[in-house]
């Protein structure tokens, strides 16, 4: 423990003299670390000079600057620094003002020892724990700071650059994730397998907050590594799930699905972790929730096979894809969204291009939700097939 | 979101009511670990009152289920309603648990054990 340090202010020379005589063995010991001012003026600037005093004992009546005005100074300061003032005894009106003007405690001439020792250790006691509350708060203040820096990281390493293959006139492509107030666990991808084959990500991890950040940056590098190995959306998926178990101590899990859009031919292969389906929009203004054979969650069940499905996609077809943030999003009645309505909205907006739908729906969901905070990610892609 | 607790035997009933998301998830979790570090092992979960799971109220489940397994003890979901019971077949998660539907029925699970 370091000394407890204290300023004693008094105009008179005589308790200099007092305070060391009383306190030799604290002072010897290094309990108590002393400095003396004998007028509020030479006071503060002790204090300025010296942010580490954590006590300030005051006489009230004394020259050039009083107790009275010295603790308004004090208060100005901005430190941490508590005054136990000292009066004459029965001087309540004084008293009542340097309470009032924020002294942490009060003692009467003559000066007690044995209670200054007591009220000392009391007041030291007081202002270390605010130190320490102080520190704490600083503390978590860095820890908000860097949790902002990583929703920015995990916001950047999904793709953000539309169109994102400039060259390749088969398929419109757009994506959007509208991110709720926490780092979360939403996220989208799309890669060239080769020449002809496009791999489409969707994913939702469980919960929220930095675990769920990590486990989604691993999950996206994981599925992306495996899918570009060029295998079926089934067996990426298993693949990708039996390494996340092998990690997962914590229960976390993803919600994905992985499908392969063939430029050439427009077949869809696609396989489903326990993620939202996705939903076909024909040019017709036909609007449908595609089949998906309900494989589990990725992450839970080690030896799962998860199993493809096929779809051929026309000319002017889009498939879109999105997380449970859009049909879970809730409005002031705590009324879901819900798929119906995400239909129905599809069905207005009829096969456009990706940007739009994307652009409409959210205007609707955001339309819906009103200014009801929404505990999840909105998160959406869109691929427009064109042969 | 609320949490009820009763014991039938050697069975801690806990019934949730209200709505488990990313906001209330944290707060099940560490009454139904709490449980199981008080020695309980046998938890029957009654979703009569639960409005709405999210994922991360699944991942509550899965853990609690995964402790269980440590203890040798037994978890078991009764009275899930439409929309909840969806989301732990839209998942696939249904496949994991045991689910009844209802609380006697989920108490007979227990006493074929025993």
């Amino acid at each position: 423990m370091p000394p407890v340090k204290i300023l004693v202010v008094d105009d008179e020379p005589d308790l200099e003299l007092l305070v060391r005589q009383k306190f030799r063995r604290q002072i010897r010991e290094k309990e108590l670390e002393f400095a003396f001012a004998h007028n509020g003026v030479s006071a503060l600037a002790h204090l300025q000079a010296n942010p580490e005093m954590d006590l300030v004992l005051t006489d009230i009546n004394m020259p050039v600057m009083d107790g009275l005005a010295l603790l308004g100074k004090i208060n100005e300061l901005n430190s941490l620094v508590k005054t136990v003032v000292v009066s004459a005894y029965g001087d309540m009106q004084n008293i009542r003002t340097a309470m009032n003007r924020g002294a942490y405690d009060f003692l009467t001439k003559p000066i007690d020892f044995d209670d200054l020792t007591l009220t000392i250790h009391k007041t030291a006691q007081r202002v270390l724990e605010l130190r320490q509350l102080t520190r704490e708060h600083e503390q978590l203040a860095a820890i908000q700071q860097e949790l902002n820096v990583a929703t920015r990281i995990q916001r950047a390493i999904l793709p953000s650059a539309f169109p994102p293959f400039p060259g390749v006139k088969e398929f419109d492509l757009y994506a959007e994730m509208i991110p709720a107030r926490e780092v979360g666990g939403d996220f989208y991808d799309f890669f060239l397998l080769d020449e002809e084959r496009l791999g489409l990500v969707i994913a939702d991890v469980s919960d929220k907050g930095v675990p769920a950040a990590l486990f989604m940056a691993v999950t996206r590098t994981l599925l992306k590594s495996v899918a570009l190995t060029g295998v079926s959306p089934g067996a990426c998926l298993a693949r990708a799930n039996r390494l996340l178990v092998e990690e997962n101590t914590s229960c976390m899990f993803v919600t994905a699905l992985y499908g392969i859009l063939n430029l050439r031919t427009g077949e869809f292969e696609y396989s489903n972790a326990g993620h939202n389906p996705p939903v076909l929009v024909s040019p017709s203004g036909t609007v449908q929730h595609l089949k998906t054979k309900a494989g589990i969650v990725l992450g839970i069940n080690e030896h799962y096979e998860y199993q493809s499905d096929r779809l051929e996609l026309k000319p002017g077809e889009c498939l879109f894809l999105y997380t449970d943030g859009i049909t879970e999003a809730v409005n002031n009645r705590l009324e879901l969204f819900s798929a119906p309505r995400l239909e129905r909205c599809l069905q207005s907006i009829g096969s456009t291009s990706p940007r739009q739908i994307i652009r409409a729906v959210m205007d609707e969901v955001q339309q819906f939700a009103g200014d009801e905070p929404q505990a999840d990610d909105l998160t959406m892609m869109v691929a427009r097939y064109h042969s | 979101m609320q949490f009820s607790e009763d014991k039938q035997g050697s069975v801690v009933i806990v019934g949730l009511q209200g709505r488990m998301d990313s906001n209330t998830a944290r707060t099940v979790e560490e009454k139904m670990l709490g449980l199981i570090e008080r020695g309980e092992h046998r938890l029957l979960v009654d979703c009569a009152e639960l409005d709405y799971i999210s994922s991360a109220g699944l991942r509550v489940f899965l853990a609690t289920a995964k402790r269980l397994t440590q203890t040798k003890g037994k978890l078991v979901l009764a009275t899930l309603n439409d929309d909840v019971k969806q989301v732990f077949d839209l998942t696939g998660i249904s496949s994991i648990f045991q689910i009844s539907p209802s609380r006697e029925d989920a108490l007979t699970q227990y006493q074929q054990e025993a």
